[in-house]
């Protein structure tokens, strides 16, 4: 017998027909661990099993609110105050109206409900809700199904009003009433004690050598346990950090910058014309409070001023540039350092940064579209750097978290020239799929910036893809940011 | 970057000697992205700087191009540059859509789906290059159906006969009731206070030909047999109109038609299109060779210069390159560089590792962050990452507390009803975590580490909060002290206090401030029952939330 179940029938021994909740505490183990016993006690034939009939009850949200107050209560009490009667139009709360007339508190006549006796009666405190005071009983025994079951019985017609109401929620089930020792079971039990196995091992055991002489009884290990519940890290923050330890092995310096950014730096500095269809409210985040960011640097805003109106021509507006928004890329974090290397005297090149951070886009969110997710950026600054060079980290990175036989092809982004996108074939839908854009800044970009004299190359990768393929299986990235606890206990782990 | 997508029909490749197989591969030798591609038809992704290869001749341009059919040659787009006609402008269209440019095209091969895929073109091209038409936009007339010369002008009112209908409309009437009025209604521009709509339009001696942007009229209707055209683009952009009558010219030009100018008589000037110039840049070959990381000769850069389109020569140490009128994109020489590198091939450019050795260095930031997590990982929390977005409702009114305007970070004309602010603290997300954990095994431990947002003084504050909840039957203030403890202990917070506190979301006498000297830079205890309810929650709760960083200081 596995050390549970003899627990479970030395407990009833001391107390024959004791309920559920008595075992667990005379057996010293776990609810779920006495059932896991009972069962094999009662395949054996030791124990008879009685069971009753019990009820649970569970309040809606909107049952749980209504436990502070019906709304036809409100409107009753209400229609007091304004001196026994009021407009319906004024009246909004269909609900409340409607139950208020079912319980006979007001009569409605020419789009005025007016209070009646009965409801005068309720409304100055006279006399007692019966839904409320069955709502309330139902909430206070809700932990003690025995006596709910009572309750339900003796106020079944309020009951089912409120099931109807959709606040509260019956279910019937046999629950265990009490359990018994049979003579089968104290057979077993006497078998066991004369059997001179050690049982659990105690500190008792352990210093007096009890074991020396006694030895250990086996246990059947395949008996079912109680479930862990491991504390772990979020999914995305494990992954995030595999990305960062790549780069950080790569040799790169991370970085980090403002969440919270001017059109300027998210889109401006970085040669983004500002008629750009991408800059229109369907995907970004614009801020209503503060609605601009003054952009301090005169000498930069004009370089970057000068930038554009040569490049594109069009007017460049400073109102424009000084919008704030959530950035859409952390392209924008590159954007920062690169100006600040400038105002560096003395720096040793190549410098190699990276950032992962979130970004934003104002979009319908569905199970496929979040409006946040991560994103990974990078640059290198130097003297002589080239695409082959630009190449060869790609590559490198891909290889290191497992990627292999990435594609590289032409691209198009307004801040870098030449410009490439790497892509990996996806099996399954037979097709090559972006992994990351890059490509040497355009001069205009580093002449404006201060670096005229340097070449940068750049890069930005989504992350979302990657994260598919290491949480394998997972479909949505909705669970992501719902965190329910079920998930991130029992997740597997990453997989790259 | 935000593309367009195309699709053309097989067979139209086939016909000029380009069959499927060549097809897909070619559109990837030039650098076009292949979104699909099934028995009859082909779909590509074209990138926004490269409008001229959303247009069926741009793209067999460049095939030939770059197979060596045809070598790119100055001479390609020479034509006779006296007007055949003119286009009269008035004032009225100064101030609301002050450009137009014209051409004529006659001999036009329009069978099959050559008309399909030129207004396909057209269509794209001033939805993308255009921005919806703003921009840019674009009409084709038969051209024997055109009276007279044409005039642009713009009127509060008017009638046309527009494509597809059988009689006149007004113009308010087309902008009601056509779908292209109601799509492009942002278009329309209003005249002073009135605020009266004023709709630029053309027309000839008879007829209004286009009301501008949204339709051309029905008499001077295009079909596959029509063989002289009349093209006008609109605008508000004199670059983008030159632009535009380039690229629909040689587009013309390389299919077989012959193009004749249109001048544009402003009044006091005129402007006439199409101008067709190459422009020269001067590459130095030593700058390909350095930007891409690639030994090639002069020789070399030539030939993939031609492949790409360009006409080029050797001067000395350089390469001349003759950008043709049909590419919008080349701004400097880096273009061409890049144009080189496509017909050199990304993947055949050798990798070449970046000189010299540095050392990974990780933020502060992250490594903070990451040792804290580690800590309550160990006590038993999982980690749980919310949204920066939120809403009051959340944030504030599930948790009795009282929004600051004045602090309060919010953004415009989200597409999300639950995302209309910036989360200022973290327990209200990790509270709708517990709601959302129901009927999982107790107790349920959580914590968050993140950035949370606010204005002081008018000033954007980010910050990175901690908070930690635990949610079971008894749960309660004690438990929440001890973990408080030890982690003042741990963070070496020496000078920190616990002091009482109220907060709302709490129950009062069992919530506490984490103080700082004066400072409160944290809170916890037994979260109140309206708020557990009001959450949907209906177990106890002991929550924690305290400062870890109270304001981030980028370093640039």
């Amino acid at each position: 017998m596995h050390e549970y179940e003899i627990r479970v029938l030395e407990a009833l021994k001391k107390k024959n027909g004791a309920t559920l909740g008595e075992l667990e505490i005379q057996a010293g183990i776990s609810k779920d661990s006495v059932l896991w016993a009972l069962e094999g006690l009662s395949s054996k034939g030791a124990v008879e099993v009685g069971r009753v009939k019990k009820a649970s009850a569970d309040l809606s949200e909107e049952g749980r609110r209504d436990l502070s107050g019906f709304p036809e209560e409100a409107l009753v009490k209400k229609l007091l105050v304004a001196g026994g009667s009021g407009k319906l139009s004024g009246l909004k709360d269909d609900i409340a109206l409607i139950w208020a007339k079912h319980n006979g508190w007001i009569a409605i006549d020419k789009g005025e409900a007016r209070l009646t006796d009965k409801g005068i009666e309720f409304a100055s405190g006279k006399s007692e809700y019966q839904a409320r005071k069955v709502l309330n009983g139902i909430a206070g025994f809700s932990s003690d199904p025995e006596r709910l079951l009572d309750f339900l019985k003796a106020h079944k017609d309020a009951v089912d009003s409120l099931v109807k109401r959709g606040l509260i929620d019956i279910k019937e089930r046999v629950m265990i009433s009490s359990v018994s020792i049979n003579s089968v079971g104290e057979g077993l039990l006497e078998s066991e004690s004369r059997d001179e196995g050690i049982g659990l091992l105690t500190k008792e055991i352990i210093v007096n050598k009890t074991w020396e002489k006694k030895g250990f009884k086996p246990y059947d290990i395949n008996a079912p346990v109680e479930k862990s519940t491991p504390a772990r890290m979020h999914p995305l923050h494990e992954f995030v950090d595999i990305i960062r330890g790549t780069w950080l092995e790569m040799g790169f310096v991370e970085i980090s910058g403002p969440i919270i950014e001017s059109a300027f730096w998210n889109f401006d500095t970085l040669f983004s014309p500002q008629d750009h269809p991408t800059r229109e409210m369907q995907d970004t985040f614009f801020l209503s409070n503060p609605k601009q960011i003054n952009i301090e640097d005169i000498e930069l805003l004009n370089k970057v001023r000068k930038m554009h109106l040569k490049g594109w021509g069009d007017a460049w507006k400073e109102e424009v540039a000084q919008q704030a928004l959530l950035r859409t890329q952390t392209t924008a974090v590159s954007s920062h350092y690169m100006h600040r290397l400038a105002q560096e005297m003395e720096q040793d090149y190549p410098v190699k940064l990276f950032s992962v951070g979130r970004v934003f886009r104002n979009e319908s969110i569905d199970y496929k579209h979040l409006a946040e997710f991560y994103q990974c950026d990078g640059i290198i600054v130097g003297n002589r750097l080239t695409l082959a060079n630009l190449t060869d980290t790609l590559r490198k990175f891909y290889a290191k978290i497992g990627i292999e036989g990435v594609k590289i092809v032409p691209s198009y982004f307004p801040f870098t020239e030449p410009s490439l996108e790497v892509q990996m074939y996806d099996e399954q839908r037979q097709k090559w799929l972006e992994l990351a854009g890059g490509g040497i800044i355009r001069k205009e970009i580093t002449k404006a910036l201060g670096l005229g004299n340097k070449t940068v190359l750049a890069w930005g990768m989504g992350l979302e893809r990657l994260l598919f393929r290491a949480l394998h299986g997972l479909d949505s990235l909705m669970p992501l940011y719902t965190n329910d606890i079920g998930w991130l206990r029992t997740r597997k782990r990453l997989i790259l | 970057m935000k593309m367009a997508t195309v699709t053309f029909e097989l067979k139209d490749f086939w016909s000029s000697g380009f069959d499927a197989k060549s097809t897909v591969s070619l559109f990837e030798k030039i650098g076009v992205e292949v979104e699909s591609v099934d028995d009859t038809s082909i779909m590509i992704n074209v990138n926004p700087n490269r409008p001229d290869l959303l247009d069926f001749n741009g793209i067999l341009r460049a095939f030939r191009n770059f197979v060596g059919k045809k070598v790119p040659s100055e001479l390609a787009y020479n034509i006779d540059k006296t007007p055949l006609t003119e286009v009269i402008v008035s004032k009225n269209v100064k101030q609301i859509r002050p450009f137009i440019g014209a051409l004529i095209a006659k001999n036009v091969d329009l069978t099959g789906n050559k008309l399909k895929y030129l207004i396909n073109f057209t269509e794209k091209f001033c939805d993308t290059f255009g921005r919806r038409r703003r921009k840019l936009a674009i009409g084709i007339h038969d051209l024997s159906k055109i009276d007279g010369s044409v005039i642009y002008d713009a009127d509060l009112e008017g009638k046309i006969t527009p494509l597809n209908k059988k009689s006149e409309m007004r113009f308010d009437q087309v902008m009601e009731s056509l779908q292209k009025g109601q799509e492009y209604a942002d278009t329309v521009k209003r005249k002073g206070k009135t605020g009266k709509p004023i709709y630029p339009y053309i027309k000839d001696s008879e007829k209004v030909l286009a009301l501008i942007p949204i339709t051309n009229c029905e008499e001077t209707r295009v079909t596959e047999s029509t063989t002289d055209i009349f093209i006008d683009m609109t605008g508000t952009s004199l670059n983008t109109i030159s632009q535009a009558a380039n690229l629909l010219a040689c587009s013309l030009i390389d299919s077989g038609a012959e193009v004749f100018p249109v001048r544009i008589d402003y009044g006091k000037r005129s402007v006439v299109y199409p101008e067709l110039e190459f422009s020269q840049m001067r590459v130095t070959a030593s700058v390909i060779e350095r930007t891409l990381g690639v030994i090639m000769g002069k020789s070399d850069m030539i030939a993939f210069g031609n492949k790409m389109g360009y006409p080029a020569a050797q001067y000395g140490n350089s390469v001349l390159f003759y950008t043709p009128p049909y590419r919008v994109d080349v701004l400097s020489d880096r273009d061409i560089v890049e144009d080189v590198a496509i017909a050199f091939g990304y993947d055949n450019i050798s990798p070449l590792p970046v000189a010299g050795t540095s050392l990974g260095l990780p933020e502060e930031v992250s490594e903070q962050q990451n040792e804290l997590s580690r800590f309550l990982i160990g006590l038993g929390y999982s980690e749980a990452m919310n949204t920066f977005l939120t809403n009051e409702e959340v944030e504030f009114a599930r948790m009795s507390r009282k929004a600051d305007e004045s602090t309060l970070i919010r953004v415009s004309e989200s597409k999300t009803s639950a995302y209309t602010t910036l989360r200022s603290s973290l327990i209200p997300g990790l509270m709708g975590n517990l709601a959302a954990s129901t009927g999982q095994k107790m107790p349920i431990r959580l914590f968050e580490i993140g950035h949370v947002f606010r204005l002081k003084d008018m000033r954007i504050v980010e910050g990175v909060h901690m908070a930690a909840v635990s949610e079971h039957a008894k749960a309660n203030f004690a438990e929440m002290r001890s973990v408080i403890d030890e982690l003042i202990g741990y963070a070496g917070l020496s000078g920190a206090a616990v002091k009482a506190h109220t907060d709302p979301a709490f129950i009062e006498g069992r919530c506490a401030a984490i103080m700082d000297g004066n400072d409160v830079i944290g809170v916890f205890g037994e979260i109140h029952p309206k708020t557990l309810l009001s959450f949907g929650i209906d177990e106890p709760v002991v929550a924690l939330e305290f400062a870890v960083i109270k304001e981030i200081k980028y370093k640039a």
